[in-house]
């Protein structure tokens, strides 16, 4: 084994820059891409702005109400400085502005609604509709927050003549009654299990990962293409141990080499980009990837040919999944959609099936070099 | 010593060998000639136990190739037509790494005392640099790595200078004698072969066989 390991070393150690350069792409790759789409996606917001003429819960919740859309960049402006946010209105910087008023908190604990924010926007405006309507809900919410609990206190004075629970008491009453029957975050019950339904972000990290990893992990193989068609090859024959043992010992090597990589990735990923996924899902697609990469790389008859499908097989895999849906929805077979390793990967789901194939096709590749000769 | 028996190889309609049979002592040279296409390489693979015959016995030692094809692959030198040594290695680098996967052992110092046997000397220089003489010379010596008993070379002197060419001539003749290792060899130079071979067979097409001593061939 040692004899091997040495032997594999000799013939590595000039490739180790190049190899070393690919095993840090994904990371990096992933980080620049995940930064440049979140930058992005910034950039794209419409500007808005709300002036606050005065420090109050009830704007700080209205402002934070706003600021939750994906769709706004909320600029905040107070009393001094509200004529430069119609200023910035004015020269189209902005694409609309909420003034509140002096006594924006007495007049919703009042509930008057009648001229109560006073809204500007440009004749370019694209969003002041939706986020006009996003304000009335936000002081509609609040609101009826209030006519709840002097409801509820009326209610107590009239009936019980004492002071059982505050209007503190009351808005948390109301505000779990709120999150339990929430319509838009749903619990659905299978056979007694039961799982939330989370909301999906737009932009995986690991899904950008997955799939740059995929092709790189091939472009990395390079050179088992390279070994597998050289001349040198045939003297393996008259060696103590086979061309298939050397390859396979190479295949465990790398694969515990790029496990270590893919464990800083792990760290830096979640603590970094804050995506989380679970270690042994990414175990399993390493597995995976590395025994695909590595069947393609000796089956193909030149580096080119490795590379071509290596660039093919990632878009034939993106373009899969961005149809999985669809197919899923027509079919209604949600089985399939277990049968994308990255949709498994991201959904924390282990690659069982993709596991076996690959180890079965490991062991038809062995079997085979094991009968061939004399 | 080698014994072959009536063997038949054809490649789908065309017969390379028919009925092929011959016999050789440790420590000949034997030399295979033949035009191209006649079957001396498709031979030299059967006997290095690469390729299957259709049909035929062979006998190495006695022991015959089809039950211990593997065990003989320990004793079997085989040197390609084709550069069988890895370009991004350096000399020494290309002895190590197939002596790590040799059956036998054999020191750094014993590599290189080796290479300087068949005379070269560049044991640092990477293989891409090396001219086609030496690339030649270094794919004799990785073949004598495991001190085979049986050496088998297709046309290890193709393309090279006539200096080098020589150079493996006298190489292999000493070794020979010294080792008691038995030699086939394919080439096209008739002088080469005369001068080389204690023996020399004919492959011609057709199933044409002649086994001649070396000194009959003008």
């Amino acid at each position: 084994m040692m004899d091997m390991i040495c032997a594999r070393w000799l013939l590595i150690k000039r490739q180790l820059p190049k190899i070393s350069l690919w095993l840090t792409v994904p990371l990096l790759l992933t980080l620049v891409v995940t930064n440049v789409f979140n930058n992005t996606r910034e950039d794209f917001r419409v500007p808005a702005a709300v002036v606050v003429h005065e420090s109050s819960a009830e704007a700080n919740i209205f402002i934070e109400g706003l600021k939750s859309s994906e769709f706004m960049a909320v600029e905040v402006f107070n009393t001094e400085n509200s004529t430069a946010a119609i200023r910035e209105l004015e020269q189209y910087r902005l694409d609309s502005v909420f003034i509140l008023p002096e006594d924006f908190a007495e007049k919703i604990r009042e509930g008057q609604r009648r001229d109560l924010i006073e809204t500007y926007y440009t004749d370019r405006s694209i969003y002041y509709e939706p986020a006009k309507e996003l304000a009335a809900s936000l002081v509609q919410e609040k609101m009826g927050e209030y006519t709840t609990v002097d409801y509820v206190l009326e209610l107590q004075n009239n009936l019980l003549d004492e002071t059982a629970v505050t209007a503190e008491d009351i808005a948390a009453e109301r505000k779990r009654t709120e999150t339990d029957t929430n319509l838009l975050q749903q619990m659905f019950y299978f056979l007694g299990e039961s799982a939330d339904i989370e909301e999906t972000p737009a932009f995986h990290p690991w899904m950008v990962w997955a799939y740059i990893t995929f092709t790189v992990t091939i472009f990395t193989f390079d050179f088992v293409t390279r070994e597998t068609i050289s001349s040198a090859r045939v003297r393996f024959n008259f060696m103590k141990h086979s061309y298939t043992k050397f390859m396979l010992l190479t295949l465990v090597l790398m694969t515990a080499v790029m496990l270590i990589i893919d464990s800083v990735t792990y760290v830096v990923i979640k603590e970094v980009l804050e995506a989380d996924i679970s270690f042994l899902s990414l175990v399993m697609y390493r597995i995976v990837i590395n025994v695909i990469a590595f069947l393609l790389a000796i089956s193909v008859k030149s580096p080119m040919k490795l590379y071509q499908a290596a660039v093919a097989l990632t878009i034939i895999g993106l373009a899969l999944q961005l149809v999985m849906p669809v197919i899923v929805s027509l079919t209604g077979l949600s089985l399939i959609s277990s049968l994308h390793p990255v949709q498994m990967f991201v959904e924390n789901e282990l690659n069982i099936l993709w596991f076996i194939l690959s180890a079965v096709l490991i062991l038809i590749w062995i079997w085979r070099d094991n009968n061939a000769g004399s | 010593m080698l014994e072959v028996n009536s063997v038949n190889k054809s490649y789908g309609k065309r017969h390379v060998l028919t009925d092929f049979s011959m016999s050789a002592e440790q420590g000949e040279i034997i030399g295979l000639v033949g035009e191209n296409g006649a079957g001396k390489s498709t031979l030299l693979k059967i006997l290095a136990t690469l390729s299957k015959p259709d049909s035929g016995e062979l006998y190495l030692n006695g022991k015959p190739y089809k039950k211990y094809f593997k065990a003989h692959r320990t004793v079997i030198g085989y040197v390609p037509q084709d550069i069988a040594i890895w370009e991004d290695l350096t000399v020494i680098e290309n002895m190590k790494f197939f002596q790590k996967l040799s059956p036998a052992k054999k020191s750094v110092h014993e590599l290189k005392t080796l290479l300087n046997d068949i005379q070269l000397d560049r044991h640092d220089t990477k293989v891409s640099k090396l001219s086609g003489g030496m690339k030649r010379k270094l794919n004799l010596a990785i073949s004598l790595i495991n001190n085979p008993e049986f050496l088998l070379l297709d046309e290890p002197t193709a393309g090279i200078d006539l200096k080098s060419r020589i150079e493996i001539g006298e190489f292999l003749k000493t070794h020979a004698k010294n080792n008691d290792t038995l030699i086939i060899y394919t080439s096209h130079d008739m002088n080469e072969i005369k001068d080389l071979c204690d023996r020399v067979v004919i492959i011609g097409k057709d199933s044409f066989y002649k086994d001649l001593l070396a000194e009959y061939i003008k």
